[in-house]
Order: structure tokens, then sequence, then C-alpha cells
């Protein structure tokens, strides 16, 4: 989209509060264009990790790597040009329609007093339309489902051009079909993507490859058949599961018990 | 592939393509048509550029407003006359030339005028203020006063009521009322930061926590005092009013105004992504902890500059953003201009019902503010308890 | 045939009429420039002032007293209260420019050149400043009393008048003045020789808790002067809220019920009813202070501002007090 590849890269990141250390020594490369899973039971470090990414919590130890550049050496428009995140935040009560939440997203790209010129528009219009928003794009936002939000705040980071997607957990309110569709949306566009997830076999269908923390450290990572063993699962899960093979699809599928 | 509004049948395809392109050169970059500007509009019913249309009916209503508190007083001058000593006052005496007493003149002029002036900026300030501050703290349920140097600068005003001090002539009060707000922002910008950042939740804290304080002291002090009136005095200073107003107190407040909304609209977009949360706000490119520190201090700086010169008027920050943001919608860059009209307005109407209405005593302004505020603001939590607003 | 010639003795008399009629006109115009320091605020007047406003009732009254009528444009304040009878006649045709204290507008339509007002209130922030009338062209004054903070006495009254009369160049009617007042004072304080005090209670409104008058008042020193004892002038302050305790406890065997023509700013319609006799009620309805020798005995006596406030009306309180209180001393 923008000019960047999306190329990703942890070098060693930790991040600590006080004396807890919430991440410890994180590596990890994400190539462009690859589709990363984050993985790891409540507590692992997953939210703590994204916020690394996008520039929210600044590593005690280590640096985060946005096409080459030290995210915290650059101003925070630039990595917003380069990193759409689509959060659990919880927004204010304002009467902000549909329309103004996704038009957020361009502000990365202007200077102070500079409107929003045809072309702005016409991104936000097309990603709009791409999540199916036209209906409600004048509507209030705290009006909406939390699938119809999730897939606005969606839109929001597509306006911000990114070449990577960072996604924290964006299927919890979703139904099973706006799981699945929201998943395949985000593959099919292309660009980089890291998102933590807790579906297991979700993650193994839509992933190139998973990366499991626990207790803020990488427990493994690699193709999902690598990483999601019965070994690693009791080891980081603490269940008991079977691991097979997706009838259709032929991903790796747990079922646990 | 730039410029036109998309055709609904457009393929997934184009539509990809239209996010990936580049943006145009800057000199074919166009402004949105009048299809987009009606998309835009929020919860306006329907279509329409309403942001212009109630911009401008705002700003009519100023005037009428103005016109009327500069025809009524306490002193009966007829309508005409008034209209009459402005148009000579603006254009001199080969338009209209003067068959008024002169004591009329004086007090339309010398009086009113500022009084009117004082009122409009005042009203504008508070309402630009209170727009800013529910944006950082993110709760449009916030006012001026949760900052605590509402407080603040009245115990300034009154330790210098209460001990006499002088030497800074006709504005000492003024003056000790806005160091007071000063010292309040400062303690509170240290108590909302220290061992982390300065989040909604610690900002409102703070503030109230202050707020609490300064009541108490102020209280203290009036009590133990030896003047009798002291009591009354400062009764102006914590309900507001605008009977101090003259020409060589209006440069401070209107310069602060004109500064602040300024500085307010500049920031408008950001104060727009602070409405997002304050995870989602940085993933949008802004620096929130730095930002919400500056505009608390710019929103702290201007509601000190009011109170020192008009006393604590309440309200108006609090209800005339929710008024604005219902009809142009929240996004700062139209509900700014708008709500500055508004404030202004509003002011003026109340400090004229609260000098006409049982003439020739006055009401405190914040009497006034208060009671059309209060019930207003009863709704809105009503409202608010019932349901997140309703469907177009 | 006399030394001097028709003419000549003509030309004397003349002179010597001139000189009997210029003399008041030339003494005064020895008094000017006259500068008045009065609560921090340095005023210097070239000429007496020709359109004075008065903001309360002993403003009103001390300027009356002093035959001022001609220089006063008009008087505020006396809400529905009464001046004293003998300034009645003149003061009903001085034009009454407000109820209250008058305001900024109507200070400017009656072209006032000089501003009295008897208490503070008069010069607040929500109504005028001084420096605010200064601006306009009014020279003002605030009665001492006002930015007093000590003990205030008849001796304070007295420089309160020679200041006014000071300002107008009328320094001989001011020393009339003190002179017929302190005149009254002595009058009262022979027949009182001897008369031992009795404790009174001055009661300003309150409830809950009483306010009252404390030390610092020319009020405490009319009760002095009347042959009463403040109960609470050993109190430095001017007003406060005491308990109806202490008040039982001091025992008074008279109390003064203070009132003004206002409640929280408004007017009253019958201050002596409303204010004065219901604030009787409110001290009988009291069971904590009922067995007090005031109470039981019925002894109150209503004292409305205009008497009450420091002005030359202070001197009527006085006689009034000592009769009620002493009437034996004055059979």
């Amino acid at each position: 989209m923008t000019a960047g590849s999306g190329a990703l890269r942890l070098d060693g990141v930790s991040f600590a509060v006080g004396e807890r250390c919430l991440v410890e020594d994180v590596s990890l490369e994400v190539r462009p264009g690859e589709m990363l899973g984050l993985l790891g039971p409540n507590g692992a470090g997953k939210s703590t990790l994204l916020r690394t990414i996008y520039r929210m919590n600044r590593p005690s130890a280590g640096t985060v790597e946005v096409d080459g550049e030290n995210v915290w050496q650059k101003p925070a428009a630039w990595v917003a040009r380069r990193v759409g995140a689509v959060l659990q935040d919880m927004p204010g009560d304002f009467p902000l329609t549909v329309r103004d939440v996704v038009a957020m997203g361009r502000s990365a790209h202007k200077k102070i007093l500079e409107p929003d010129t045809e072309y702005d528009h016409a991104l936000i219009d097309a990603a709009i339309a791409l999540l199916d928003l036209e209906a409600f794009e004048t509507r209030a936002f705290r009006t909406l489902s939390g699938g119809e939000r999730q897939r606005a705040l969606v839109a929001r980071a597509l306006v911000q051009q990114p070449s990577l997607l960072v996604l924290d957990e964006p299927t919890n309110h979703l139904d099973i079909y706006h799981q699945l569709h929201l998943l395949q949306f985000v593959r099919e566009l292309g660009i980089t993507v890291v998102a933590a997830l807790h579906d297991l076999n979700l993650a193994a269908m839509f992933c190139d490859r998973l990366c499991v923390l626990n207790e803020g450290r990488i427990a493994a990572i690699g193709t999902p058949d690598a990483v999601l063993t019965p070994d690693l699962l009791s080891e980081v899960y603490r269940i008991e599961a079977s691991v097979g093979v997706h009838p259709k699809r032929g991903t790796v599928w747990v079922v646990p018990g | 592939m730039h410029g036109s509004v998309p055709d609904p049948q457009k393929s997934r395809e184009a539509l990809l393509a239209i996010l990936q392109s580049a943006p145009p050169a800057p000199v074919e970059r166009r402004l949105p048509g009048w299809a987009v500007l009606k998309r835009r509009t929020g919860l306006a019913r329907g279509a329409g550029g309403y942001g212009l249309v109630i911009l401008l009916m705002a700003a009519f209503l100023l005037l009428l407003l103005s016109i009327a508190g500069l025809m009524f007083g306490s002193v009966h001058i007829e309508a005409g006359t008034a209209v009459s000593i402005l148009l000579n006052a603006v254009t001199g005496d080969w338009l209209i030339s003067p068959t008024w007493r002169e004591v009329h003149e004086t007090i339309i002029l010398q009086t009113r005028v500022p009084r009117v002036l004082l009122a409009g900026c005042v009203g504008a300030t508070l309402a630009v203020t209170g727009m800013t501050i529910q944006a950082i703290v993110r709760n449009p349920l916030a006012g001026p006063s949760i900052l605590g140097v509402s407080s603040g600068a009245a115990t300034g005003a009154v330790i210098v009521m209460r001990w006499g001090l002088l030497g800074l002539g006709a504005f000492t009060l003024h003056i000790s009322a806005f160091l007071g707000a000063l010292a309040t922002l400062g303690i509170v910008f240290w108590v909302a930061r220290t061992g982390g950042q300065m989040t909604p939740t610690r900002l409102v804290l703070a503030g109230i926590a202050m707020s609490s304080v300064l009541s108490a002291l102020t209280s203290l002090l009036v009590l133990t005092s030896p003047d009798p009136q002291l009591a009354s005095r400062v009764l102006f200073w914590t309900l507001g009013g605008f009977g101090s107003a003259q020409w060589k107190l209006l440069p401070l407040p209107a310069i602060a105004l004109l500064a602040g909304l300024v500085i307010a609209l500049l920031q408008a977009r950001r104060l727009n992504l602070l409405m997002a949360g304050d995870e989602s706000a940085v993933a949008l490119g802004l620096d929130v902890h730095r930002f919400r520190q500056a505009m608390f201090v710019l929103a702290a700086a201007l509601t000190g500059i009011t109170v020192s010169v008009a006393g604590v008027i309440g309200f108006v920050g609090l209800i005339m953003p929710h008024i604005v943001r219902f009809m142009v919608g929240a996004d700062h860059r139209r509900a700014l201009p708008a709500v500055a009209l508004m404030g202004a307005s509003f002011t003026i109407g109340a400090d004229l019902v609260a000098r006409t209405i049982i003439s020739p005593l006055e009401l405190p302004v914040g009497i006034i503010t208060a009671l059309v505020g209060g019930p207003f603001f009863i709704w809105l939590l009503r409202r608010d308890a019932k349901g997140q607003g309703s469907a177009k | 045939m006399t030394a001097f010639s028709a003419t000549t003795r003509l030309l004397a008399g003349a002179f010597s009429l001139g000189l009997l009629l210029a003399a008041p006109a030339l003494g005064q115009a020895a008094n000017f420039p006259y500068t008045d320091e009065n609560c921090g605020v340095t005023t210097v007047y070239d000429a007496p002032p020709e359109r004075a406003v008065t903001l309360s009732n002993n403003a009103t009254e001390l300027m009356l007293a002093l035959g001022l009528e001609d220089h006063i444009a008009g008087t505020s304040y006396m809400a529905n209260l009464k001046i004293s009878p003998e300034y009645e006649a003149v003061y009903n045709t001085i034009p009454i420019l407000s109820p209250l204290v008058a305001t900024t507008e109507q200070l400017i339509e009656a072209e006032a050149d000089f501003v009295y007002a008897g208490y503070p209130d008069g010069f607040s922030e929500s109504r005028h400043t001084r420096d605010q009338l200064h601006d306009l062209g009014m020279k003002t004054r605030l009665n001492v009393e006002g930015c007093n903070l000590g003990p205030f006495g008849f001796e304070e009254l007295y420089a309160e008048i020679r200041s006014v009369a000071g300002i107008f160049g009328v320094p001989e009617r001011g020393e009339a003045l003190i002179e017929t007042l302190s005149g009254r004072l002595d009058a009262v304080a022979e027949k009182l020789e001897g008369v031992e005090p009795i404790p009174v209670f001055i009661y300003n409104g309150g409830e809950a808790a009483p306010n009252g008058v404390l030390g610092n008042t020319l009020l405490s020193e009319v009760v002095s002067a009347a042959g009463g004892q403040n109960i609470f002038a050993d109190v430095a302050n001017r007003y406060g809220q005491v308990s109806w305790e202490q008040i039982a406890e001091r025992e008074p065997a008279y109390i003064v019920v203070f009132y003004s023509g206002t409640e929280s700013g408004q007017v009253v319609d019958d201050p002596a009813g409303q204010l004065g006799q219901g604030r009787v009620d409110m001290l009988n309805a009291n069971p904590v202070i009922a067995s007090v020798p005031a109470i039981a005995e019925q002894k109150f006596v209503l004292v409305d501002s205009v008497q009450g406030q420091p002005g030359p009306s202070s001197v009527a309180a006085v006689e009034r007090l000592a009769e009620a209180f002493h009437p034996e001393a004055f059979r």
C-alpha cells in the first residue's frame, strides 16, 4: 500500500512493568505478506507484545523494526502510516458516526491543517464498501453490534494504507460466520498480518506460521503442524489434546481431550 | 485510480486497488464534492451540509442576542436609540447625529458593550474548553470545573480579599485568581502524573480532589474572617457575573479566546483521535500522553483566565458541547467553531436574563446557567441510561 | 462733618458686606484641593462634588446631617426602612434611584460625580468597584467602618464626619455636628452616672446558630454608651456565629434585635415585622435560652440598620437604648 514492504523484526524484545517482566527476550521475523498467528494462554503476553509493535509500549530491552527502521526512533505518525491496528479498545461515549470512525485512519497521512481531500474520501468509501458498512455509514458507532464495530475498526485500519496489520483478538465478539469471514478477508488482503488469536484451529486454518507465547517467552514458532503438538499443548495450555487434520482443508486440527 | 465516488457495483479487486493506490500529486488534490459532504454529516437526519448551515444560524443567533444584550439593562433606553448609538459609534456623526442624552451613550458604550463582549468571549472560551476537556478525559459528562482550576482561581481571589493584599492595582483580584488557577494547574498536573501516565481517570480524580480541598479552604477563609462582607463577595466568584466588565478588562480574555480557539482548531484532528481510546489513538499515530498533557495545560489555562475575569460559570462548558455535537456530529473540525458561537450566544443570553429578570436586582450568571444546565444534564444522564442513542 | 465722605462709607459698607457674604466661599476655597485617604484609595478634590449618590442609609443620613442635600443627585439602598424623622422632609425631595444598591447604569444616568457607600458591598466586583467608577469619572468614598478591622467607636465616627465635611468644603458644619452629637452623648453619660451596666446580647438573626454583633462594631460601643455591656464585646471581631449555650451562660438582661431592610439580597416588604418581630419570635421559641432574664422578662429592643450602622443616628440609638436599659435614670 504505502511505501514499505511490511517486514517486521523483533530482536530480543523485553517489556517489564516495575519488577514484573511481561515479555522476555522475544525475537522473531515476519516476512512481507506473511500472516503470523500469535497464540498463548491468558496472561502469556500476547497483547503486551502487540503493543510494542504498534509503538504503544516501549521495550525495556531489544528493538522492534518495521520495514527495517526502529519504531521508537521514528515519530508515531510514521509508524501509523505503516502499521494498522485493530484493537479491543473502549471508545468514549461520543456520537461518532461509522464514517467518522473510519476517517480517523487518514490522520496519520495528513498534515496539521490539511483537510480530507477527494482522494481521502475515495479511500474511506472503498474501505466502507469492502467491509459492507454502507448501510451503517451515518449511524452512530456506539449503536452497532460487536461484529459491525469490528468491521468498522478493520475499515479504519485499512484507510491507514498499512503494510502491516496488527489484530488483537479480532474474533472475540464475532459469531462463527463472521470469524471465518474476517480472517479470510484479512488473509486475502495480501499484506503482512500479525494476529493474536485464542482459537487454535482458526489460527491453523488461516496463518502461515504460528508463534506460541508462554509466560512472556516464545514456547514455539513455526508452521501450524510443527507447532501444534500434543506436547506443546499440554505444556503451554495444560490440556490433554489430540491433533488431527481438517477433513477438507488439510490444515492442523486440535481436538481437546 | 483516484477521484470519483466508488460505484457500489465495483468488485472487490477494484476496491482493493483503490486502497492500494498512491495519492495524487499535490496540485491535483481536490476537496470533496457535495455528494461526499452529504454522506459525511453525522446523525443529522439524512442529507444536507448541516455543518455550514448550523454555523451560519449560530452566528446569526449570536448577533441577535448581542443586540438584545445592548438594549436592556437597569436603565431603560429605547431600542431605536440603542441602535442609533451603536451606529454612531461605528460610523461617526455624518450618518446619524446625536439626539440622545450623553449618559445613555456612556451606558451603552462603557458598560453594556464591554459586558456583552466579555460574556461572549467567556462563553465561547468555556464551550471550546469544555469540548476539549471532554475529549481529553474521553467522557462527555466532564466540564471545565473537573480540572480543579475553577476552585483554584476562586481561592486565589478569596485569599486576596481576606487579607487585603493589594499592590497590583485595579487587576489585583483578577491576577491573584489567575495565579491561583495556575498553581492548581501545576498541582493537578503533578498529582495526575506521579507514578505513571496521565490517564483520563487520574486526571479527573486529581481535579476532583483538588476542587474539594480548595472549596473547603475557601469556606474556612470566609468563616474565620472578621469581615462580614467577605461571604457575599466570595459568592460572586463562586456564582459568576459580568458586572465588572470594562474595556480595559477585555484584552486578556479576548486574546485568550482567540489563541485558545486557534490552537484547539489546529488540534481538531488529534482531538478526534482521542475519542477512539488511548491505544487506538497511539495506533493511529498520536503521541497520546504528551498530547493529553499539552491539551490539559491549554484547557486549564483558559479556564483560569475565564474564572479570573468572570468568576465560576458552570454548565456552559458541559452542555454546549453536547448540544452542538447533537446538531453537527462529533467531528471536532465542525464542532469546535460551532460550539464557540453557541457558547457565546448562550452566555450572552444567560447574562441578559440574569440582569433583567428581577431588575434592578441582578442574579449571578452562574445561577441562570445552572438552572438551564442542571435539568438538561439530568435529562442527558437519563437518556444515556435508557440506551445508547437510537438508530436513525 | 465726619472724617469719611458718604461715598467712602458706602464703599466701606459694601466692601464689608461683600466680605461677609464671600467669607464662606473664601473659607471654602481655602479648603481645596482636599486630599481624602480612604480605605486604601487616595482621592484629590478640587471642588466639592455637586452630584453625589449615596449607596446606603447611613451615608444618606450623614450627608443630610451636614446639610448637603443640594449636592445629592440621588439616594439608594433604603429598601423599605424609614429614614430618621429629622431628615424625612428633605429626604423626600431627593430622587431615590433604587431600593437596593444603585447599579452602574443608574449611577451613569444620574450623572454622579461622587459615590458614597456605607458598607463594602456597595463596591464589590459583582456591582461596581471603586476603580470602575473612577474610570467613569466618579469619585468614591467608603465609610471607614467598611475597612476598619479593629474596634470602632464614636471617635472613629467623628473622623468619618470630618472627612466627608472636608470633601464638601464645610468643615465647620462637621465640627458643629460633632459637637451636637458628643453633647447628646455626654448628657446620656451624665444621667447614667453610677449606674451599673447590664449584660446585653446583640442578635443579628440565625436560628440553628445565632449571629451575634461582636466587639469591633460601633453598635457594641452604642450599647456601652447606653449603659449596657455587650456580652460578646470581648470577641475582637465584627460579626460572627456564636452559640445558644454561650448566650444562656452569659445571661443577658436585654436583647438588642438588629435587622436590615433586606434578606438574602431581596427587599423585605415589612422589615420591622418580618425581620424584627420575626427574630423576636425565633428567640422566644428557643428552649436553650428560655431561662435567660431577657427572655423571661421579654426585654427586647428592635434596632434597624438606619440606627444600627455608623452614622449620626447612632447617637439617637444610644438615647433610645439608654432609656430602655435604665428607665429609672430618665424619670
